[in-house]
């Protein structure tokens, strides 16, 4: 998981991140850098910059597709949840996600 | 006979087994013994108190249970009446007097030879419960040998996890010694088979080759990366030729470049072109071959199916936390295709959002059913569904795979769900995930030392009052919360140690390792309904019991999860163990308490009732 480094992640958050997520979960984010990156960027492209604490409350979303990410995302951009997210990515919970 | 066909036969016998053990109990039988028991009981008591009682009871209902002379007995209530009704100065005689105590004394035995048949019809219901268990077991075993050793995709020899599952067969004294012989020589042959067919069992590519291999077909440095590390297991388990042929296969079908590179990896070790044709072809076919299936490697591999997968043991750590050894295999077999297909129906199904095609909450569609159906019946068991539609749900909280219904004891018990003002859970639940055990300990002791108000007021973030928000430092990693060190293992350990009892300390509850490891197995998410008529549970359901909620008891100011006790205690006396210690254990596990706390509970739900304790 080391690429987490270029998001300004440090080996001590990656630490966190192993010690915290599943089995399942580190060979999703180890085996698929690509996708998983593809998320990360658009996460940051909306202003979400907490990805530790994303990947740690929501491993669950590197599974899927950015696209499909997007898109149940931006069905609330006319609410104030990127702004929940970013102080609590426990807030995907009430967008269902 | 083959390896194969013994380990069939075997299986099926157990089968015959299993079906021909009774696990019912008669209940009609009991039913009628108990009411006997009931009529004995009072008929011996009647007795006791005073012998001229005897004048009321018939013949009828005495010879009912012991044999008795008529005549004898018409004679005793003749002189009873006399003497009590009539008041006439007559007798007893001292034969009848010896005729009494001798109704008594075999009504006495009477009843207790009832007792005792009921406690048998109990034993033979637990011994044969304890052997069907043990069956079950030999079976899941037996079946996921034979699984293996069908699975032409399978070339790793047996190992010493089989052996032990041959054991069964081999200390079986009612198999033959023909049979035992016949299956010795059926593993050397199938070691030897296992070994010709594939030599790579026994030694390691070099790496180089592998990474030549794929530079032949153009891949470049992020492939090469993916293969340096990863090199152990590659090295281990690749066939350059199976997987130059898979390869030429997936270029020849124009599919080569959409497979992720981790999936890649895992199907040209872990799969043959036999496979992936016939996948690629029934996809083609039925026009579902979506982009995202090139990420799932489990889908183009010849994965075992549900039963023999549970048995895959989850890879185990390293000192450093991870696996690398094996774990391109594991991701190769997480699930079946089809598995996967059946969980898209059933959570569609439900009302949930997932989709393969378009590649939504593909987390919990990887999630085995067995996982799915645990989740949902607890968050249907805790309440969930009381205040939002099961539609609503995060598809992700059903492939939680920590023990959900434990998760939600501790919710109850410091607050955060299903308690008067606060029902934070049910809008996040995937905090039931998410809290750190350390805050759970935290919580614990917060909410203790803390008026409720000012305990919620701690804990929640005071600047967003539209939403319940929980205070960062319990939902972010922090050296410090609330004052207290919780940055590290060893200072998480210091804080435990110095606040809290450890109740795995027999010198609090005798036996309690012994208690948790009979929960921890049978996992329950479900209570008997017979529970509730047990005198200890009525009891603190009279006493304890918060009106108007069926999730708590309360004990001074410390709240108790009333489903943990009713399901623990239920899972307990399912094994025959009803005793004090065991009920106490029920109502403190999980708990972080301390010295002062438990002694308040030990002693509210002692002196309660007839039924003392032995604490």
């Amino acid at each position: 998981m080391e690429y987490l480094t270029k998001y300004n992640l440090t080996t001590e958050d990656i630490k966190d991140i192993t010690n915290f997520i599943d089995e399942g979960d580190k060979l999703e984010l180890e085996l698929n850098e690509e996708r998983v990156s593809s998320i990360i960027d658009y996460f940051l492209s909306i202003g979400l910059t907490n990805i530790k604490d994303i990947i740690i409350t929501k491993p669950n979303l590197f599974y899927d597709d950015v696209n499909s990410i997007k898109m149940r995302i931006e069905k609330y951009f006319n609410t104030n949840i990127i702004e929940l997210l970013k102080e609590d990515p426990i807030n995907f919970d009430l967008i269902g996600m | 006979m083959t390896l194969a066909e013994i380990i069939k036969s075997k299986v099926d016998d157990l089968y015959k087994t299993y079906n021909n053990l009774n696990l019912e109990y008669n209940n009609e039988k009991i039913e009628s013994l108990k009411e006997d028991i009931n009529i004995l009981t009072t008929m011996i008591e009647t007795l006791s108190k005073d012998i001229k009682n005897l004048k009321d009871i018939s013949y009828q209902d005495i010879s009912k249970y012991i044999s008795i002379n008529e005549e004898d007995l018409k004679n005793i209530q003749l002189v009873l009446k006399a003497k009590y009704e009539a008041n006439l100065s007559v007798d007893l005689t001292t034969t009848q007097l010896e005729v009494i105590k001798k109704i008594l004394e075999e009504l006495v035995e009477k009843k207790d030879t009832l007792t005792e048949t009921i406690k048998k019809e109990e034993e033979r219901v637990n011994k044969n419960k304890e052997e069907s268990s043990s069956i079950e077991d030999n079976i899941l075993n037996l079946e996921y040998l034979y699984e293996k050793v069908n699975n032409p995709d399978d070339y790793s020899l047996l190992n010493l996890e089989d052996f032990e599952t041959l054991s069964i067969i081999f200390e079986d004294k009612d198999t033959s010694s023909k049979v035992k012989i016949d299956l010795l020589s059926s593993i050397i042959d199938y070691n030897e088979n296992i070994e010709k067919q594939n030599k790579k069992i026994l030694s390691t590519t070099d790496i180089e080759e592998v990474k030549e291999c794929f530079k032949s077909f153009d891949f470049k440095e992020d492939m090469l990366r993916y293969i340096d590390r990863n090199k152990e297991e590659i090295s281990r388990n690749i066939d350059l030729s199976n997987a130059r042929e898979i390869l030429t296969y997936l270029e020849s079908k124009k599919i080569l470049d959409k497979f992720s590179i981790g999936a890649l990896l895992a199907i040209v070790l872990y799969s043959n072109v036999s496979t992936i044709s016939k996948r690629y072809e029934d996809l083609k076919e039925r026009k579902a071959l979506f982009t995202v299936l090139f990420e799932m490697p489990s889908i183009w591999v010849n994965n075992l199916p549900k039963k023999a997968r549970a048995r895959h043991k989850s890879p185990s750590k390293n000192k450093d936390g991870s696996s690398n050894n094996n774990r391109l295999r594991v991701y190769a077999s997480k699930i079946s295709y089809e598995e996967m297909l059946s969980n898209e129906q059933y959570l569609t199904s439900i009302g949930l959002n997932v989709s393969i095609s378009n590649k939504t909450n593909i987390k919990v569609l990887e999630t085995p059913r067995e996982k799915i159906d645990e989740n949902l019946n607890t968050y249907k068991l805790y309440g969930f569904f009381e205040t939002r539609d099961m539609s609503t749900l995060p598809p992700s909280t059903l492939s939680f795979t920590l023990k959900t219904a434990d998760r939600c004891d501790k919710l109850i018990e410091i607050g955060l769900l299903h308690n008067s003002n606060n029902n934070y859970t049910i809008t996040f639940p995937t905090i039931v995930n998410t809290m750190r055990e350390e805050n759970f300990a935290l919580l614990y002791k917060l909410k203790r030392e803390n008026s409720l108000d000012n305990y919620y007021n701690l804990i929640f973030s005071q600047y967003r009052k539209d939403k319940q928000l929980l205070n960062s430092c319990l939902t972010t990693k922090r050296p410090q919360k609330f004052g207290y060190n919780l940055g590290t293992p060893e200072e998480i350990d210091a804080f435990k140690q110095e606040f809290f009892i450890d109740q795995m300390d027999d010198k609090y509850i005798p036996n309690a390792s012994e208690y948790e490891e009979i929960i921890t197995k049978e996992n329950p998410i479900k209570y008997s309904e017979d529970i509730l008529t047990d005198e200890k549970i009525k009891t603190l359901e009279e006493q304890y019991r918060v009106d108007n909620n069926p999730y708590q008891y309360k004990i001074g100011e410390e709240i108790i999860s009333r489903l943990k006790v009713l399901r623990c205690y239920s899972a307990l006396k399912e094994y025959g163990i009803t005793d004090d210690n065991a009920f106490l254990y029920s109502v403190t596990r999980g708990m972080y308490l301390d010295e002062k706390t438990f002694n308040l509970i030990k002693t509210s739900v002692k002196g309660r009732g007839e039924y003392g304790w032995s604490i």
